[in-house]
Protein backbone atom coordinates (compact mmCIF):
# COMPACT_ATOMS: atom_id res chain seq x y z
CA UNK A 1 0.00 0.00 0.00
CA UNK A 2 1.23 3.50 -0.82
CA UNK A 3 1.62 6.17 1.83
CA UNK A 4 -1.23 8.63 2.38
CA UNK A 5 0.90 11.53 1.17
CA UNK A 6 1.87 9.83 -2.07
CA UNK A 7 -1.73 8.78 -2.73
CA UNK A 8 -2.86 12.38 -2.18
CA UNK A 9 -0.12 13.79 -4.43
CA UNK A 10 -0.87 11.37 -7.25
CA UNK A 11 -4.66 11.77 -7.22
CA UNK A 12 -4.92 14.63 -9.73
CA UNK A 13 -2.62 13.10 -12.41
CA UNK A 14 -4.29 9.72 -11.95
CA UNK A 15 -7.80 11.14 -12.30
CA UNK A 16 -6.79 13.15 -15.36
CA UNK A 17 -5.07 10.13 -16.89
CA UNK A 18 -8.08 7.86 -16.36
CA UNK A 19 -10.35 10.51 -17.85
CA UNK A 20 -8.22 10.65 -21.01
CA UNK A 21 -9.50 7.08 -21.62
CA UNK A 22 -13.03 8.52 -21.75
CA UNK A 23 -15.69 9.96 -19.50
CA UNK A 24 -16.53 8.02 -16.38
CA UNK A 25 -18.20 8.26 -12.95
CA UNK A 26 -16.78 8.15 -9.43
CA UNK A 27 -17.32 4.48 -8.67
CA UNK A 28 -15.81 3.35 -11.99
CA UNK A 29 -12.86 5.70 -11.48
CA UNK A 30 -12.02 4.10 -8.14
CA UNK A 31 -12.35 0.62 -9.62
CA UNK A 32 -10.15 1.48 -12.59
CA UNK A 33 -7.36 2.85 -10.40
CA UNK A 34 -7.62 -0.14 -8.06
CA UNK A 35 -7.36 -2.45 -11.07
CA UNK A 36 -4.42 -0.60 -12.67
CA UNK A 37 -2.49 -0.40 -9.39
CA UNK A 38 -3.31 -4.03 -8.57
CA UNK A 39 -4.92 -2.92 -5.33
CA UNK A 40 -1.95 -0.82 -4.19
CA UNK A 41 -3.84 2.45 -4.53
CA UNK A 42 -7.07 2.47 -2.53
CA UNK A 43 -9.03 5.67 -2.81
CA UNK A 44 -11.77 6.42 -0.36
CA UNK A 45 -14.94 8.03 -1.59
CA UNK A 46 -14.64 10.71 1.05
CA UNK A 47 -11.33 11.71 -0.48
CA UNK A 48 -12.14 11.32 -4.17
CA UNK A 49 -15.34 13.34 -4.50
CA UNK A 50 -14.04 16.53 -2.87
CA UNK A 51 -10.97 16.26 -5.16
CA UNK A 52 -13.19 15.80 -8.22
CA UNK A 53 -15.27 18.82 -7.17
CA UNK A 54 -12.13 20.87 -6.63
CA UNK A 55 -10.79 19.87 -10.07
CA UNK A 56 -14.11 20.87 -11.58
CA UNK A 57 -13.95 24.23 -9.84
CA UNK A 58 -10.45 24.70 -11.24
CA UNK A 59 -11.79 24.01 -14.71
CA UNK A 60 -9.73 20.84 -15.28
CA UNK A 61 -12.73 18.58 -15.68
CA UNK A 62 -16.47 18.95 -16.20
CA UNK A 63 -19.41 16.88 -15.08
CA UNK A 64 -22.92 16.05 -16.12
CA UNK A 65 -25.76 14.11 -14.47
CA UNK A 66 -27.02 11.50 -16.92
CA UNK A 67 -29.21 8.46 -16.81
CA UNK A 68 -27.20 5.24 -17.04
CA UNK A 69 -28.31 2.02 -18.76
CA UNK A 70 -29.61 0.80 -15.40
CA UNK A 71 -32.05 3.73 -15.32
CA UNK A 72 -30.30 5.36 -12.37
CA UNK A 73 -28.76 8.80 -12.59
CA UNK A 74 -25.01 9.09 -12.38
CA UNK A 75 -22.63 12.01 -12.47
CA UNK A 76 -20.19 11.56 -15.34
CA UNK A 77 -16.87 13.39 -15.41
CA UNK A 78 -14.82 14.24 -18.48
CA UNK A 79 -11.51 15.99 -18.99
CA UNK A 80 -11.37 19.53 -20.38
CA UNK A 81 -8.71 21.18 -22.51
CA UNK A 82 -7.26 22.82 -19.39
CA UNK A 83 -7.10 19.39 -17.80
CA UNK A 84 -5.09 18.00 -20.70
CA UNK A 85 -2.63 20.88 -20.39
CA UNK A 86 -2.36 20.26 -16.65
CA UNK A 87 -1.82 16.56 -17.28
CA UNK A 88 1.01 17.36 -19.67
CA UNK A 89 2.73 19.41 -16.94
CA UNK A 90 2.09 16.75 -14.32
CA UNK A 91 3.45 14.08 -16.61
CA UNK A 92 6.69 16.00 -17.12
CA UNK A 93 7.09 16.47 -13.36
CA UNK A 94 6.35 12.85 -12.50
CA UNK A 95 8.66 11.64 -15.28
CA UNK A 96 11.40 13.88 -13.90
CA UNK A 97 10.98 12.33 -10.44
CA UNK A 98 10.83 8.84 -11.96
CA UNK A 99 13.92 9.40 -14.08
CA UNK A 100 15.90 10.85 -11.16
CA UNK A 101 14.98 8.01 -8.85
CA UNK A 102 15.71 5.45 -11.55
CA UNK A 103 19.20 6.88 -12.06
CA UNK A 104 19.82 6.94 -8.33
CA UNK A 105 18.59 3.44 -7.72
CA UNK A 106 20.11 1.81 -10.80
CA UNK A 107 23.73 1.64 -9.57
CA UNK A 108 22.52 0.83 -6.04
CA UNK A 109 20.49 -2.16 -7.18
CA UNK A 110 23.34 -3.35 -9.43
CA UNK A 111 25.82 -2.94 -6.57
CA UNK A 112 23.55 -5.05 -4.35
CA UNK B 1 -42.23 -24.15 -9.24
CA UNK B 2 -45.97 -23.49 -8.78
CA UNK B 3 -47.59 -20.07 -8.99
CA UNK B 4 -47.87 -19.61 -5.22
CA UNK B 5 -44.15 -20.26 -4.61
CA UNK B 6 -43.29 -17.87 -7.39
CA UNK B 7 -45.53 -15.23 -5.84
CA UNK B 8 -43.96 -15.78 -2.41
CA UNK B 9 -40.50 -15.34 -3.95
CA UNK B 10 -41.65 -12.17 -5.70
CA UNK B 11 -43.04 -10.81 -2.40
CA UNK B 12 -39.77 -11.68 -0.62
CA UNK B 13 -37.74 -10.02 -3.38
CA UNK B 14 -39.96 -6.94 -3.17
CA UNK B 15 -39.55 -6.91 0.60
CA UNK B 16 -35.74 -7.08 0.31
CA UNK B 17 -35.81 -4.28 -2.29
CA UNK B 18 -38.01 -2.20 0.00
CA UNK B 19 -35.69 -2.74 2.96
CA UNK B 20 -32.67 -1.80 0.90
CA UNK B 21 -34.35 1.38 -0.28
CA UNK B 22 -35.29 2.11 3.31
CA UNK B 23 -31.67 1.59 4.34
CA UNK B 24 -30.48 3.98 1.60
CA UNK B 25 -33.04 6.54 2.74
CA UNK B 26 -31.98 6.29 6.40
CA UNK B 27 -28.29 6.46 5.51
CA UNK B 28 -28.92 9.56 3.43
CA UNK B 29 -31.07 11.16 6.13
CA UNK B 30 -28.28 10.60 8.64
CA UNK B 31 -25.75 12.32 6.40
CA UNK B 32 -28.13 15.17 5.59
CA UNK B 33 -28.16 16.14 9.29
CA UNK B 34 -24.72 17.61 8.70
CA UNK B 35 -24.56 21.11 7.16
CA UNK B 36 -21.39 20.12 5.29
CA UNK B 37 -23.16 17.99 2.70
CA UNK B 38 -24.97 19.68 -0.14
CA UNK B 39 -27.92 17.82 -1.71
CA UNK B 40 -25.82 17.24 -4.83
CA UNK B 41 -23.03 15.69 -2.71
CA UNK B 42 -25.58 13.33 -1.18
CA UNK B 43 -26.97 12.43 -4.62
CA UNK B 44 -23.49 11.53 -5.80
CA UNK B 45 -22.59 9.53 -2.69
CA UNK B 46 -25.89 7.67 -2.85
CA UNK B 47 -25.34 6.89 -6.52
CA UNK B 48 -21.87 5.58 -5.62
CA UNK B 49 -23.21 3.46 -2.79
CA UNK B 50 -25.92 2.02 -5.04
CA UNK B 51 -23.27 1.06 -7.64
CA UNK B 52 -21.17 -0.53 -4.94
CA UNK B 53 -24.12 -2.49 -3.49
CA UNK B 54 -25.20 -3.68 -6.95
CA UNK B 55 -21.70 -5.04 -7.68
CA UNK B 56 -21.50 -6.73 -4.27
CA UNK B 57 -24.94 -8.30 -4.76
CA UNK B 58 -23.89 -9.58 -8.18
CA UNK B 59 -21.03 -11.38 -6.38
CA UNK B 60 -23.60 -13.29 -4.32
CA UNK B 61 -23.93 -11.16 -1.19
CA UNK B 62 -27.34 -10.56 0.34
CA UNK B 63 -28.84 -7.09 0.30
CA UNK B 64 -28.02 -6.52 3.98
CA UNK B 65 -24.41 -7.69 3.62
CA UNK B 66 -23.87 -5.68 0.44
CA UNK B 67 -25.26 -2.57 2.09
CA UNK B 68 -23.12 -3.03 5.20
CA UNK B 69 -19.91 -3.49 3.20
CA UNK B 70 -20.84 -0.70 0.77
CA UNK B 71 -21.38 1.83 3.55
CA UNK B 72 -18.11 0.78 5.22
CA UNK B 73 -16.27 1.34 1.96
CA UNK B 74 -17.83 4.76 1.50
CA UNK B 75 -16.48 5.63 4.93
CA UNK B 76 -17.59 6.64 8.38
CA UNK B 77 -19.96 9.61 8.57
CA UNK B 78 -17.48 11.71 10.56
CA UNK B 79 -14.62 11.12 8.12
CA UNK B 80 -16.84 11.88 5.13
CA UNK B 81 -18.13 14.99 6.85
CA UNK B 82 -14.58 16.18 7.49
CA UNK B 83 -13.63 15.80 3.83
CA UNK B 84 -16.74 17.52 2.54
CA UNK B 85 -16.47 20.23 5.19
CA UNK B 86 -13.04 21.06 3.80
CA UNK B 87 -14.56 21.24 0.32
CA UNK B 88 -17.68 23.18 1.21
CA UNK B 89 -16.06 25.16 4.00
CA UNK B 90 -15.40 28.52 2.45
CA UNK B 91 -18.15 29.00 -0.06
CA UNK B 92 -19.60 32.29 0.99
CA UNK B 93 -22.12 33.70 3.36
CA UNK B 94 -24.81 31.06 2.83
CA UNK B 95 -22.62 28.26 4.18
CA UNK B 96 -21.49 30.41 7.06
CA UNK B 97 -25.09 31.34 7.82
CA UNK B 98 -26.17 27.70 7.65
CA UNK B 99 -23.39 26.64 10.01
CA UNK B 100 -24.25 29.41 12.45
CA UNK B 101 -27.93 28.45 12.34
CA UNK B 102 -27.00 24.83 12.91
CA UNK B 103 -24.78 25.77 15.85
CA UNK B 104 -26.71 28.57 17.52
CA UNK B 105 -30.24 28.34 16.04
CA UNK B 106 -31.72 26.40 18.93
CA UNK B 107 -30.18 28.74 21.49
CA UNK B 108 -31.27 31.92 19.69
CA UNK B 109 -34.82 30.61 19.37
CA UNK B 110 -34.81 30.00 23.15
CA UNK B 111 -33.80 33.62 23.68
CA UNK B 112 -36.58 34.84 21.40
CA UNK B 113 -39.08 32.67 23.26
CA UNK B 114 -38.06 34.06 26.64
CA UNK B 115 -38.45 37.55 25.18
CA UNK B 116 -41.91 36.68 23.88
CA UNK B 117 -42.82 35.14 27.24
CA UNK B 118 -41.64 38.20 29.16
CA UNK B 119 -43.61 40.55 26.91
CA UNK B 120 -46.65 38.27 27.22
CA UNK B 121 -46.40 38.23 31.04
CA UNK B 122 -46.01 42.00 31.08
CA UNK B 123 -49.10 42.36 28.90
CA UNK B 124 -51.14 40.07 31.18
CA UNK B 125 -49.87 41.98 34.24
CA UNK B 126 -50.99 45.21 32.52
CA UNK B 127 -54.47 43.75 32.02
CA UNK B 128 -54.53 43.02 35.77
CA UNK B 129 -53.64 46.65 36.50
CA UNK B 130 -56.45 47.88 34.23
CA UNK B 131 -58.90 45.67 36.17
CA UNK B 132 -57.68 47.26 39.37
CA UNK B 133 -58.23 50.77 37.95
CA UNK B 134 -61.89 50.21 37.18
CA UNK B 135 -63.81 51.75 40.05
CA UNK B 136 -67.43 50.83 40.61
CA UNK B 137 -69.68 53.83 40.13
CA UNK B 138 -72.05 52.79 42.89
CA UNK B 139 -70.76 54.13 46.20
CA UNK B 140 -69.73 51.54 48.76
CA UNK B 141 -69.45 48.75 46.20
CA UNK B 142 -65.93 47.31 45.86
CA UNK B 143 -64.28 45.31 43.10
CA UNK B 144 -65.43 41.69 42.66
CA UNK B 145 -63.57 39.30 44.97
CA UNK B 146 -62.04 37.32 42.07
CA UNK B 147 -60.62 40.52 40.55
CA UNK B 148 -59.10 41.52 43.88
CA UNK B 149 -57.56 38.07 44.23
CA UNK B 150 -56.06 38.02 40.72
CA UNK B 151 -54.82 41.64 41.03
CA UNK B 152 -53.16 40.70 44.30
CA UNK B 153 -51.35 37.82 42.65
CA UNK B 154 -50.09 39.71 39.58
CA UNK B 155 -47.18 41.13 41.61
CA UNK B 156 -45.64 37.63 41.66
CA UNK B 157 -45.81 37.12 37.93
CA UNK B 158 -42.30 38.37 37.29
CA UNK B 159 -41.14 35.05 38.81
CA UNK B 160 -42.06 33.07 35.68
CA UNK B 161 -40.02 35.13 33.16
CA UNK B 162 -37.08 35.02 35.60
CA UNK B 163 -37.34 31.23 35.84
CA UNK B 164 -37.56 30.92 32.05
CA UNK B 165 -34.49 33.18 31.72
CA UNK B 166 -32.59 30.84 34.06
CA UNK B 167 -33.63 27.90 31.91
CA UNK B 168 -32.39 29.69 28.76
CA UNK B 169 -29.10 30.38 30.55
CA UNK B 170 -28.85 26.65 31.17
CA UNK B 171 -29.59 25.93 27.49
CA UNK B 172 -26.92 28.41 26.35
CA UNK B 173 -24.12 27.35 28.63
CA UNK B 174 -24.77 23.77 29.65
CA UNK B 175 -26.89 21.94 27.11
CA UNK B 176 -25.61 20.68 23.76
CA UNK B 177 -26.42 23.07 20.94
CA UNK B 178 -27.53 20.37 18.55
CA UNK B 179 -30.64 19.30 20.47
CA UNK B 180 -33.82 20.87 19.17
CA UNK B 181 -35.61 21.59 22.45
CA UNK B 182 -37.14 24.97 21.63
CA UNK B 183 -40.51 23.57 20.61
CA UNK B 184 -41.16 22.13 24.07
CA UNK B 185 -40.09 25.41 25.66
CA UNK B 186 -42.39 27.36 23.35
CA UNK B 187 -45.33 25.04 24.21
CA UNK B 188 -44.62 25.38 27.94
CA UNK B 189 -44.39 29.19 27.89
CA UNK B 190 -47.49 29.52 25.72
CA UNK B 191 -49.35 27.20 28.11
CA UNK B 192 -48.27 29.41 31.05
CA UNK B 193 -49.47 32.52 29.22
CA UNK B 194 -52.86 30.93 28.59
CA UNK B 195 -53.10 29.86 32.25
CA UNK B 196 -52.27 33.39 33.41
CA UNK B 197 -54.23 35.17 30.71
CA UNK B 198 -57.59 33.44 31.17
CA UNK B 199 -58.12 34.33 34.87
CA UNK B 200 -56.82 37.83 34.19
CA UNK B 201 -59.32 38.25 31.39
CA UNK B 202 -62.13 37.13 33.71
CA UNK B 203 -60.78 39.47 36.43
CA UNK B 204 -60.89 42.31 33.89
CA UNK B 205 -64.35 41.46 32.57
CA UNK B 206 -66.07 41.12 35.96
CA UNK B 207 -65.72 44.81 37.02
CA UNK B 208 -66.49 45.87 33.46
CA UNK B 209 -69.75 43.90 33.48
CA UNK B 210 -70.54 45.32 36.92
CA UNK B 211 -69.87 48.79 35.64
CA UNK B 212 -72.10 48.33 32.58
CA UNK B 213 -74.87 46.78 34.67
CA UNK B 214 -74.96 49.65 37.13
CA UNK B 215 -74.68 52.32 34.43
CA UNK B 216 -78.48 52.62 33.61
CA UNK B 217 -79.32 52.81 37.31
CA UNK B 218 -76.68 55.46 37.87
CA UNK B 219 -77.88 57.46 34.85
CA UNK B 220 -81.47 57.29 36.08
CA UNK B 221 -80.43 58.64 39.48
CA UNK B 222 -78.25 61.39 38.11
CA UNK B 223 -80.47 62.61 35.29
CA UNK B 224 -82.29 65.78 36.35
CA UNK B 225 -86.11 65.41 36.35
CA UNK B 226 -87.83 67.14 33.46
Amino acid sequence: MLSKELVAASTVPLVLSVLTEGETYGYALIQRVRELSEGKIEWTEGMLYPVLHWMQKEGLIESEWREADTGRKRKYYRIRKEGRTQLKDERQQWMAVHSTLSKLWQPQSSSI
Amino acid sequence: MDGRSLNALKIMAASIEFNLNDAFRLWREQLSQSPHFRPENLDELESHLRDSVTVLQSKGLSADEAFLIGTRRVGKDAALEEQFAAENGGRGWRDTAWRLIHRYGNKVIHLLIVLYFTIGCFFVWGCGQIARMIHPIEPGRGLPGFTVLVCGLTRFWYVLPVLSAFYVGYVWFRKGGSSRSWFGFFAATTGCLVLLGLPTLVALLLPLIDFLNSLPHWLKEHTPPQ
